[in-house]
């Protein structure tokens, strides 16, 4: 059976001013940080006195030491403390979410043969190949580590669980990524928005969004919860969140998103704005386009990459991408109503609302 | 246009469409993606089901220490063992009687041929 999505929506959330969404997204900003800066110091302390640091740890501290959203600790925190868990009680699992995704990365970016992250040069681009594909293999071992420190102080059977949690977490990551690796392989110009959906479920939303907020429940009430109360919100916020970064690769700020300006269009991603355009333009538009994906990355130009920019705004692909984000975080919002229900009124829970209409407003 | 045209152009318009998008829960999107979730989660406990008759098959199949058909086996072979060893020392203790008794028969060394 199909359950419905959830109508129940915070109204005052659609209406606030714009005054108050600045403010509100810079309370966001500046919780993301608190979080993020608990993290890092515990990230970093794991990683300062390892040897051989030169070839290992030093390479494998580089992307956790930039400047970063710390989007799935933060959430992760939140939810726990919403619930009334302690922060020394969640902070392992929040590290291990950390590592985990800095070790993704490492290996997202061998895997797209991309440039930039976080505002600086990619660790395979700074380190060579086997280093950081080595690095990024120690930053997964790390996570292990972190998720049995659970054991002191959860005890042996709800550290059990949250590790159930990250083996889930970690395989739809990696068949995720598999999806989006093989579309780009074979040159895929059929897919539809559900597949899209579909990927972007397994290669972003379990990991960013849904386990995280589902792993700070399990803590915060010591495992007298059912977690999959938390699945549609970190679905549509997941989705919203993916959408709007792929947005931005296409027309962020360079500085502020930290990534190559368009690199998903040189890379040959199937994101929904191009999956939108596919469906859309002329069909001489559409086989240009078609041969341009089959053109290998280091012969791609900007004059076409600028090429098929105009045609997502001609064809409104762009504000296509935008309307269903905003859908998506709508949508999130109601399910943030029935999921954190009975979750303790306060900063934790207000910062989870907030992280909604982050996701779309962001530019970062 | 370009990248900064593009946004530009994409920022004012989506300021427009944004609280009208925001507040459209029923929009599809949302019911695909609420679709394939439920989807999604279904083939994923069908395969954790799957994965756990396999593993309790394969579990049924292995050596367990407290199975008794295991128990039977090892006590099998215990006593093929032993008498393996009993036969093993009863060949040994034949052929050391045959080699005793060629011994004896052997002719001592002839010292007065010459």
């Amino acid at each position: 059976m199909t359950a419905q999505p959830q109508e129940p929506l915070d109204e005052s959330a659609a209406s606030v001013s714009s005054a108050d969404n600045l403010s509100a997204t810079r309370d966001v900003e500046q919780t993301l940080g608190y979080y993020g800066e608990l993290v890092r110091d515990r990230v970093v302390a794991l990683l300062a006195h390892g040897e051989p640091w030169n070839y290992l740890y030093e390479p494998a501290a580089v992307y956790p030491m930039r400047s970063s959203k710390n989007l799935r600790p933060a959430l992760c925190i939140a939810t726990a403390l919403a619930f009334g868990g302690r922060l020394d009680s969640v902070l392992n699992s929040a590290v291990a979410l950390e590592l985990l995704h800095n070790a993704f990365m490492i290996h997202d970016d061998v895997e797209d043969g991309s440039e930039y992250r976080r505002g600086g040069p990619t660790l395979h681009t700074q380190f060579g190949l086997g280093i950081a594909i080595n690095a990024g293999d120690a930053l997964s071992a790390l996570s292990i580590s972190q998720l049995m420190e659970n054991r002191t102080n959860l005890g042996s059977g709800l550290a059990w669980r949250i590790l159930r949690e990250f083996d889930h977490l970690a395989r739809q990551t990696v068949e995720g990524q598999a999806m989006e690796l093989g579309w780009t392989r074979e040159n895929r110009c059929d897919l539809t928005e559900a597949d899209y959906l579909r990927m972007i479920l397994k290669k972003t939303c379990w990991y960013t969004a849904i386990h995280p907020c589902r792993i700070g429940a399990l803590v915060g009430l010591f495992g007298a919860c059912e977690p999959s109360r938390f699945n549609r919100f970190g679905y549509y916020l997941g989705a919203a969140f993916q959408i709007q970064d792929d947005l931005l690769n296409l027309v962020g700020d360079e500085k502020l998103y930290g990534k190559e300006i368009t690199g998903d269009l040189l890379e040959g991603k199937r994101t929904l704005i191009l999956i939108h355009l596919l469906h859309n333009c002329a069909s001489s538009e559409r086989q240009r386009l078609c041969r341009f994906l089959t053109t290998p990355r280091e012969r791609r130009r900007p004059r076409e990459v600028n090429w098929i920019l105009d045609l997502m705004g001609k064809y409104r692909s762009l504000d296509y991408a935008r309307s269903r984000a905003r859908n998506l975080a709508g949508a999130a919002l109601g399910e943030f109503a029935l999921a954190y229900r009975d979750a303790l009124e306060g900063e934790s829970k207000d910062f989870i609302r907030g992280v909604v209409r982050f996701m779309i407003e962001r530019e970062l | 246009m370009g990248t900064k045209g593009v946004a530009q152009a994409g920022k004012a318009a989506g300021r427009k469409g944004a609280l009208a998008d925001f507040a459209n829960t029923s929009a599809s999107v949302v019911h695909t993606a609420a679709e394939i979730l439920e989807k999604e989660i279904a083939a994923g406990i069908k395969a954790a089901q799957e994965v756990s008759a396999r593993m309790e098959m394969a579990a049924g199949k292995s050596p367990d220490p407290t199975n008794a058909s295991f128990l039977e086996i090892i006590d099998r072979f215990e006593k093929d063992a032993q008498e393996a060893v009993s036969v093993l020392a009863t060949l040994f203790r034949t052929l050391a009687k045959a080699v005793e008794s060629n011994t004896t028969r052997r002719p001592k060394p002839d010292t007065q041929q010459d």
